[in-house]
């Protein structure tokens, strides 16, 4: 456990270093702020139970930890439906504010449709934080199957939006 | 082919989203809060059970002490209100059994000392219900044997004949009459029996 002006020094450290990143990962999963933030809170609790002395890969460690938090808060009861999550307030730049705002979200509805096994991947393939080797850790598969089932994940969501473009021409 | 590059920048923008999703602003605050108040609730929670198991050591040793010095005093009690050994008078040796040997009398003061607190609350109160008026002359007389009636009964009869009897003066100097050796007389014997 951290104990002392300077552990908490050290831990306030890592949590304005990390946090947002770790929100991003859970908000990944979850698709939901509120709970992407209890997550966050959840991890740091660890982290200070826990301390931080052996860990290398700082970043790698705090993403799987949120990671894990975050899937076991899908497999609760309470986990929000797609319909009910909320879109962050992204940074909204005159590109995003370009793009058609509906497609975005039929994209994201596909996205949140997909297997685990291939949806885990292609969102944490978002995080610049994480190369692939880190999230083949943090799934623990190799970094061929990450790959494999990034490219593979993107092929079936062209596939759907393509189908659904050729019906709403 | 465009149809795909479209497809693409379209699954890119919408991983974007993730990408950029931000919390409301003063996250690391609120984290950093919520992980000092559990820090606290934790110590708090972790003094008071140490206080409570404190607390909960220092009744058990109390409670020991209190009932190892309420033994102690009861034992010493229980001693002094045993009723005295009764003298028996010697008639002849007795005949005691190889098991009496081994459990003289009375019971001993330090087995009441090591009895269980069960036992020695019964024993209190068997002593207790035994317990006899305080005697008026100390140490209690005890009956005649029968030497000391044999020679009260002369007293009385014969006072006379008391006078006649030898008296030991512990303080009367012994008087050692002096040996004398005689030598031995020569005998007309043959020489042979000295050898």
């Amino acid at each position: 456990m951290l104990e002392g002006t300077d552990d908490w020094a050290a831990l306030e450290s890592v949590v304005r270093e990390h946090s947002r990143f770790l929100f991003k990962v859970a908000y990944g999963v979850l698709r939901n702020s509120h709970d992407a933030e209890d997550v966050v809170q959840e991890v740091f609790l660890r982290v200070h139970r826990s301390g931080t002395k052996d860990v290398i890969d700082m970043p790698a460690w705090l993403a799987r930890i949120a990671f894990r938090l975050a899937i076991d808060r899908t497999r609760k009861p309470q986990g929000a439906a797609l319909d009910d999550t909320d879109i962050p307030s992204a940074g909204a730049s005159a590109e995003h504010l370009a793009i058609d705002r509906q497609r975005v979200n039929q994209v994201q509805r596909l996205v949140a449709a997909l297997p685990d096994e291939l949806r885990y991947p292609l969102v944490l393939s978002a995080f610049e934080e994480l190369n692939s080797r880190q999230i083949a850790e943090l799934l623990g598969i190799s970094e061929g199957s990450v790959r494999g089932r990034i490219l593979r994940a993107r092929q079936i969501l062209k596939e759907k939006l393509s189908a659904q473009m050729e019906k709403k021409p | 082919m465009n149809s795909d590059n479209e497809l693409d920048k379209l699954l890119d923008d919408a991983l974007a989203e993730y990408r950029a999703a931000e919390p409301l602003a003063g996250l690391e605050d609120r984290v950093l809060n919520r992980v000092y108040v559990e820090s606290e609730r934790r110590r708090k929670a972790l003094w008071r059970w140490s206080l409570v198991s404190a607390a909960a050591a220092l009744a058990i040793v109390a409670w020991l002490g209190i009932s190892v010095r309420a033994r102690r005093e009861q034992a010493p009690a229980a001693i002094a209100q045993q009723p005295p050994p009764r003298s028996v008078e010697p008639q002849g040796p007795p005949v005691q059994s190889p098991a009496a040997n081994h459990a003289p009398g009375p019971v001993p003061a330090v087995k009441l000392a090591h009895a269980t607190r069960k036992d020695s609350r019964a024993a209190a109160t068997l002593v207790a219900t035994q317990r006899q008026p305080m005697r008026e002359q100390f140490p209690s007389p005890a009956p005649l044997t029968s030497s000391e009636r044999v020679l009260l009964a002369l007293a009385q009869t014969h006072p006379a004949a008391l006078q006649e009897l030898p008296h030991n003066d512990v303080n009367e100097e012994i008087a050692i009459v002096p040996i004398e050796i005689k030598p031995l007389a020569e005998t007309t014997g043959s020489p042979e029996g000295e050898n």
